[in-house]
């Protein structure tokens, strides 16, 4: 007994080198992001003074920060929701026996392995106003009347943004979901056959049991990433026209690069990764419910 | 028998890995022992990811430093943020002629894309690093200097002929009567015109709405290219206000945007934008430029030299070109003096890093770079798209073939590029210019253009936002 809590006091001397390495990188930034937060630090001045918490209180009263908010929830959400319902789709055609197959597979991801940058300048240019491909064909084809500058419009950029973020990040969804298609052991399929089971009840007692842990846990890894996603809205509006498309990230970087109030920019940080850490608890608790964990 | 593949595999995987290395590291070694001295190390970042080139020089100094030479030393980092290829090789020519006579030299190129410029500088000289020579924006500058980042660099200036320098680019460099920085080029905006379109550039702000709506067929073709998104929308409001008169700051430095000629100057800006510009370019940026390339656009403000490397981009020739448009001086605004009419200049310059351990020997760097026939080396690397700010380096780029071929447009480059200004400097040196460009302004324009505010309202909103920004800087003093 004595020897084994020698053993890991020995142990425990041994790793803690790497468990202060560990938490310093781990934790440091988030501290030091939050200690910025209550001061009133600016790139402009060598020195900041400390202001409690009156970063947080002008948040409060910032009608941007409420629409960043707003843009933001809508954005992750549906493109998140758009992510698993098109890739769960997809995976499943992919998983059928079919010719072709193998090629589909490894199209269907090329999306997601283009830079952001090139999908964003590529997609910037058929949604050109006046005279993009897209406008060109829904003109022709009498969709619409005329012309629509869908990339500074007030009622579609943010929409487009979204569309444009989900179509190169679907095929993430697709590979998961796929992996989790193939460990369905067939035998479960012949046997539901057997006893006379529709593809919908196959569906719902086999394939969805054996994909929903990988499913939920996609689902809130997509949702984390679509909240913290910069580059395809500030490639292709920079949250713009007027703030229409601005969500936190955006609103951060203007407020850190453009003001250079980095205290300003910090609090609105903390503030959403405070957002996302709910939505992370939610997910846990949901998922322990939901898989009798 | 596999086992035995195995085993001879592993073995050929080792003879070979060792091969590689041990050659690895003679010809490692071998490289660094040949290599001469007074080396350049070019380091050029792309937008998040550090490329970095090193080139050597292929023969050893042959010109030792004499007498009148100082002997100089140190290692030097030169930031700017001149991305392309030809600006960065024309630097890097320098360099090596001044490296080659000064062998205990080392100069390193960083080049910072636009966008990032002022945050990396901020953050390398918060963490107390920074460059030895610097050059940028204006607003960059003005940062550096008050945060005491720059140094003065009157001796500089004095050994290279002040009467060189035309004063308009020299009034807002100079601060409490000490030269701070040079100006290395400017660039003014022109309006830029089709002229197989149009007849007679417009003169006055009603004949430019009347040409532009008579150009406008829309989808096929529209009389404007208006873009409103950050840095686009700003210097075309820029440009806007100076030619009917208004200003940002007045001459004591305080905000002055809520008057007459702004308002005048947004409701024009506004009924084009409406009326003849296509609305997809609100969201942009300095891309718009390149829809005039496209040929549905009649007119826009822009810079003609830059216009040109973007058609050479595109494929149009230099005598398309000509056949195809022309520039003119912008029309003057109903409240606006053809005598104190400004246009947007692209105006950069550079300064020496304070609290750097090799000063003097950046600023014999920096005499040298301002000795004409390298200066104009770098200029002539965009020819018509930098303009000397020395008058000995204009005379001179003007012997490039390309001034020669596009002659009809240079009076009017040279016109307006001396007589233009940047916002927030319209009257000299002023350290708070750069709350001028936060995106608020940008994001305001965007709003009238959608009808969500008046123009009126617009206007007294940037106006109160800008004051309140400014009373903030001030306060952080």
């Amino acid at each position: 007994m004595k020897k084994i809590a020698s053993d890991t006091k020995s142990a425990l001397f041994f790793i803690l080198p790497a468990i202060i390495c560990l938490a310093f990188i781990y934790f440091f930034p988030i501290f030091l992001c939050f200690y910025q937060s209550l001061t009133d630090e600016s790139l402009l001045r060598e020195t900041s003074n400390f202001i409690g918490l009156n970063n947080y209180f002008r948040l409060l009263n910032d009608a941007d920060f409420y629409r960043a908010i707003n843009n933001t929830i809508i954005w992750a959400f549906t493109s998140s929701f758009l992510q698993a319902l098109i890739g769960l789709g997809i995976a499943l055609i992919l998983n059928q026996e079919f010719k072709g197959r193998t090629v589909s597979r490894v199209l269907v991801i090329l999306p997601w392995t283009t830079p952001i940058i090139v999908i964003c300048v590529l997609w910037a240019w058929l949604f050109a106003h006046p005279a993009g491909i897209i406008n060109y064909l829904l003109v022709a084809s009498g969709v619409i009347g005329q012309s629509i500058p869908w990339l500074a419009s007030k009622s579609y950029s943010l929409w487009i943004t979204c569309f444009v973020w989900t179509w190169s990040s679907t095929p993430l969804f697709v590979i998961a979901v796929l992996g989790a298609l193939q460990s369905v052991p067939p035998s479960l399929y012949d046997a539901a056959k057997v006893d006379g089971a529709n593809a919908f009840q196959i569906f719902r007692s086999i394939v969805l049991p054996h994909i929903l842990p990988v499913f939920s846990v996609m689902f809130t890894l997509r949702l984390i990433a679509s909240f913290n996603h910069f580059s395809t809205i500030f490639f292709l509006t920079e949250g713009g026209p007027a703030g229409s498309s601005e969500t936190m990230p955006i609103f951060i970087f203007r407020r850190f690069w453009k003001e250079y109030d980095l205290g300003y920019a910090a609090a609105a940080s903390i503030t959403n990764m405070a957002l996302m850490y709910i939505i992370w608890s939610s997910y846990s608790f949901l998922r322990g419910k939901l898989l009798g964990e | 028998m596999s086992q035995e593949t195995k085993r001879i595999g592993r073995r050929t995987f080792i003879n070979y890995a060792s091969a590689i290395i041990a050659t690895g590291v003679i010809v490692g070694t071998a490289t660094y022992f040949a290599a001469p001295k007074g080396e350049v190390t070019v380091t050029a970042p792309g937008t998040t990811v550090t490329k970095t080139v090193t080139t050597t020089l292929t023969e050893k100094p042959t010109v030792t430093p004499t007498t009148t030479t100082p002997i100089l030393k140190g290692d030097l980092e030169f930031w700017h943020s001149y991305t392309q290829t030809v600006r960065i090789d024309a630097i890097k020519e320098i360099i090596n002629k001044f490296t080659s006579q000064h062998p205990d030299v080392k100069i390193e190129q960083v080049v910072i894309p636009w966008g990032q410029a002022f945050e990396k500088w901020l953050t390398s000289w918060k963490t107390g690093t920074g460059p030895d020579v610097q050059s940028g924006t204006v607003s960059v500058f003005y940062g550096m200097q008050r945060l005491g980042a720059a140094t003065p660099i009157d001796d500089v200036f004095k050994s290279l002929n002040p009467s060189n320098f035309p004063t308009a680019f020299i009034d807002g460099l100079t601060i409490n009567g000490q030269i701070w920085a040079l100006p290395i080029y400017s660039v003014g905006h022109q309006l830029i015109y089709r002229r197989d379109w149009i007849d007679e550039p417009p003169k006055t702000w009603d004949d430019l709405y009347e040409i532009a709506k008579k150009n406008t067929d829309k989808p096929n073709k529209y009389g404007w290219a208006m873009a409103l998104n950050e840095t686009a929308g700003l210097n075309q409001l820029h440009l806007w206000m100076r030619m009917n008169g208004g200003e940002w700051f007045d001459k004591d430095g305080n905000i002055n945007f809520n008057t007459k000629q702004n308002i005048e100057a947004v409701k024009h800006m506004m009924r084009l934008f409406w009326d003849c510009s296509p609305e997809g370019l609100m969201t942009k940026g300095t891309a718009y430029r390149a829809e005039l390339t496209k040929g549905y656009i009649a007119m826009t403000t822009e810079a003609m030299g830059w216009f040109i490397t973007d058609c050479a981009t595109a494929g149009i020739t230099d005598k398309e070109i000509l056949e195809k448009w022309m520039c003119a001086w912008p029309p003057i605004g109903p409240s606006g003096d053809k005598k104190d009419a400004r246009t947007w200049g692209d105006y950069k310059e550079i300064c020496i890093g304070a609290k750097r351990p090799y000063q003097d020997t950046a600023k014999e760097f920096l005499k040298f770079f301002y000795q004409d026939e390298n200066y104009v080396s770098f200029i002539n690397s965009m020819p018509l798209g930098m303009i000397p700010c020395t008058y000995s380096g204009q005379q001179l780029a003007l012997k490039h073939p390309k001034y020669e071929y596009f002659k009809e447009y240079v009076p009017i480059i040279l016109d307006t590029t001396n007589t233009s200004d940047e916002y927030g400097i319209e009257h000299g040196y002023n350290p708070y210019c750069a709350i001028v460009q936060t995106g608020y302004v940008e994001e305001m324009l965007q709003k009238i253009a959608l009808k969500e505010l008046s123009v009126e309202d617009g206007v007294a909103k940037i106006d109160a936002k800008l004051r309140e920004m400014l009373e903030e800087e001030k306060k952080k003093q």
